[in-house]
């Protein structure tokens, strides 16, 4: 920012509490406001396509995402089937809208899932220091010194293929993650002025960890979460592509991708395209959460 | 410098004892009965009983990783199910694959990551600035397998240069098929590589002694490689080192994309067939070997920067002046 602009800046603070003023500065970020809204987009196509299999009780979905039609197999992009046919003669396209929701939702979902887990860990572990801490850390460090892809193909291994454990095994090797910053978080909150005033006046340890420290130390926690949910949608494809995540014929986008390799030889789009909506999501979430990251706290942008 | 080694390493033996714990604990979630994949379709259920006295599966839990903590010791992992011979002998095998592959991938993240940072810092707001951030945020956001694909497409399929599958025979041939599988591993790597880089290579720009040695009349190579480089490396070795094991998870994956005989396959095709003791070899083999990557890391970490060194030194005792 200029020099000059910077008092009418300063004006046009005053009024603004932390979100307004995050919410001002994101918006001059262009690639992060590009990637925002693709992924909004992507929230209205996957709930359009949930709300259109509700009121047509699937009806849509087994014709344009499930049926065979063995006489466009593989066919390759053109105008009737912008994207191409798969190995059964399906619309790409179709399979990826209709895809879209596994790869938000279960992303969403396992990486709120461990937000709450590794943030209550992180936050008693932070606030109470000591002996305390150091149980749930050291447990901690040996949850990340497993690599999170090996241990989710373990406890995929383990527990079996559906959807639920797909979902268990994204989340817990986030876990530690969020909890180790979760906790520093908390511990550089915790030395401030007015916690200690709110416990001159009596508060108790959950009511100041709730009220006075969570609330402050929650914009890295959000800009990491939104950064971690990128890698969570990586791996739910990796996961599927390896064919122990998501099964077929729903149509994830990374089990689309396994039967791709079969057909490279003779269809090039069925590998190529998938990825590139897979790239573009992760790519966007990702713009969005470093745009979250510098308008949340700017002194982070270098 | 030994005596943090030493310490480094006495502290390994906890760490990895509570890492095959977790991972134990986790395949014994598992509800498949090995006794019952061991025997086949037509064990009955005294059979069954019998087998699970012998190999003492209804232990408790603690009493079996203990054993299996020993039987680790001695180098056994216990017999696949599906090839009936032992696990650590398939692992041992197949493990230099993996580590050979895995290098090649750290080893291309390095080289092509680390010279893009240092020269997008240097030339900051430039177009090959701006040009090698599209790469690192590109690469980082691109599933590895889906490069790989890619890779191969181009190629192996179109223009015949390299092989889209397997392994080749012989130093020249074993190259060859490298090349594919190692790119597609280091790509995430070399992006994340070249954006440490940058942002710490622009820390170390705005320093006083940067400026210090360019007024003593340093040249600008020295200042770049000696002055900046070395200091600016240190996060870029901890991002190296964390990156490891984001390159071990994604070798199975590449590894299952260029058909690589390497443990990440052979974890998969255990998993498909059940075969519960080799999944537990395999990855008990990873998240060891990633164990011991983060110790090496940390010794080259205290060698970087002199900082952590000195904590360790064997300090003499000075004596407070009152």
């Amino acid at each position: 920012m200029s020099m000059p602009k910077k008092r009418r800046y300063q004006e046009d603070v005053a009024g603004r509490g932390l979100w307004a003023d995050a919410w001002y500065r994101f918006k001059k970020n262009k690639l992060a406001v590009v990637g925002l809204t693709f992924v909004v987009i992507l929230v209205c196509v996957s709930i359009g396509t949930i709300i259109l299999d509700l009121a047509t009780d699937n009806k849509v979905y087994e014709a344009l995402v499930v049926k065979q039609n063995l006489s466009q197999k593989l066919d390759g992009p053109s105008l009737k089937h912008f994207f191409g046919c798969d190995e059964f003669g399906r619309d790409i396209l179709f399979r990826l809208l209709w895809g879209t929701r596994y790869s938000l939702f279960i992303g969403v979902v396992s990486i709120l899932s461990a937000l709450i887990a590794g943030g209550l860990l992180g936050a008693v572990a932070g606030y109470y220091g000591g002996i305390t801490d150091n149980i749930i850390m050291r447990i901690m460090d040996v949850f990340l010194s497993i690599p999170s892809m090996v241990m989710a193909i373990a406890i995929v291994s383990a527990l079996g293929t559906s959807t639920m454990n797909l979902l268990l095994s994204i989340s817990i090797p986030q876990i530690p993650r969020l909890a180790r910053i979760v906790r520093a978080q908390v511990m550089s909150v915790k030395g401030k002025e007015f916690v200690e005033a709110s416990r001159a006046v009596g508060a108790g340890d959950m009511l100041i960890i709730m009220q006075y420290i969570i609330p402050n130390a929650l914009a890295p926690i959000i800009v990491q979460a939104s950064l971690s949910i990128g890698s969570a949608i990586l791996s739910i494809a990796g996961l599927s592509f390896l064919g122990i995540g998501v099964q077929p014929p729903t149509p994830e986008w990374g089990s689309i991708l396994s039967s791709a390799r079969t057909y490279m030889r003779d269809a090039w789009h069925i590998s190529v395209i998938p990825g590139l909506m897979i790239m573009l999501t992760v790519l966007s979430l990702n713009l969005a959460g470093d745009g979250l990251r510098d308008a949340l706290d700017p002194k982070m942008k270098n | 410098m030994w005596k943090y080694i030493v310490k480094r390493i006495l502290m390994l033996i906890p760490v990895m004892l509570a890492t095959i714990f977790v991972v134990y604990f986790i395949m014994d979630q598992s509800e498949v009965d090995p006794a019952k994949i061991m025997l086949g379709e037509g064990a009955t259920e005294e059979t069954i009983a019998e087998l699970h006295e012998e190999l003492g599966l209804d232990d408790p839990f603690l009493v079996r990783y203990v054993r299996y903590v020993g039987d680790l010791l001695r180098g056994d992992m216990g017999n696949s199910y599906t090839y009936k011979t032992s696990v650590a002998g398939q692992i041992r095998e197949r493990l230099p694959n993996t580590f050979l592959l895995a290098s090649c991938g750290v080893l291309f993240s390095v080289v092509v990551g680390i010279p893009i940072g240092i020269l997008a810092a240097r030339k900051q707001n430039s177009i090959f600035d701006n040009a090698s951030m599209i790469f690192s945020l590109v690469g980082a956001s691109a599933p590895a397998f889906w490069i790989g694909l890619l890779l191969v497409l181009a190629f192996s399929l179109k223009l015949h240069i390299f092989p889209a599958s397997g392994m080749g025979k012989g130093f020249a041939g074993v190259l060859r098929s490298l090349v594919l599988p190692a790119v597609t591993l280091g790509m995430s790597g070399a992006a994340t590589t070249a954006r440490t880089t940058r942002s710490s290579m622009l820390e170390t720009i705005r320093q006083d002694y940067i400026d210090m040695a360019r007024s003593k009349g340093t040249g600008e190579f020295v200042i770049t490689y000696r002055h900046m480089l070395k200091n600016a490396l240190i996060p870029v070795v901890t991002a190296v080192g964390l990156h490891f094991g984001v390159l071990l998870g994604g070798s199975v994956l590449t590894e299952t994309v260029f058909a690589w005989p390497g443990i990440g396959r052979f974890v998969i095709e255990s998993i498909k067939t059940q075969d519960i003791p080799s999944v537990l070899g395999c990855v008990v083999t990873l998240a060891v070997m990633f164990t011991i990557v983060n110790l090496l890391v940390d010794i080259l970490y205290a060698y970087v920067d002199p900082r952590i060194k000195s904590q360790y030194k064997t300090t003499k005792k000075v004596v407070k002046s009152r």
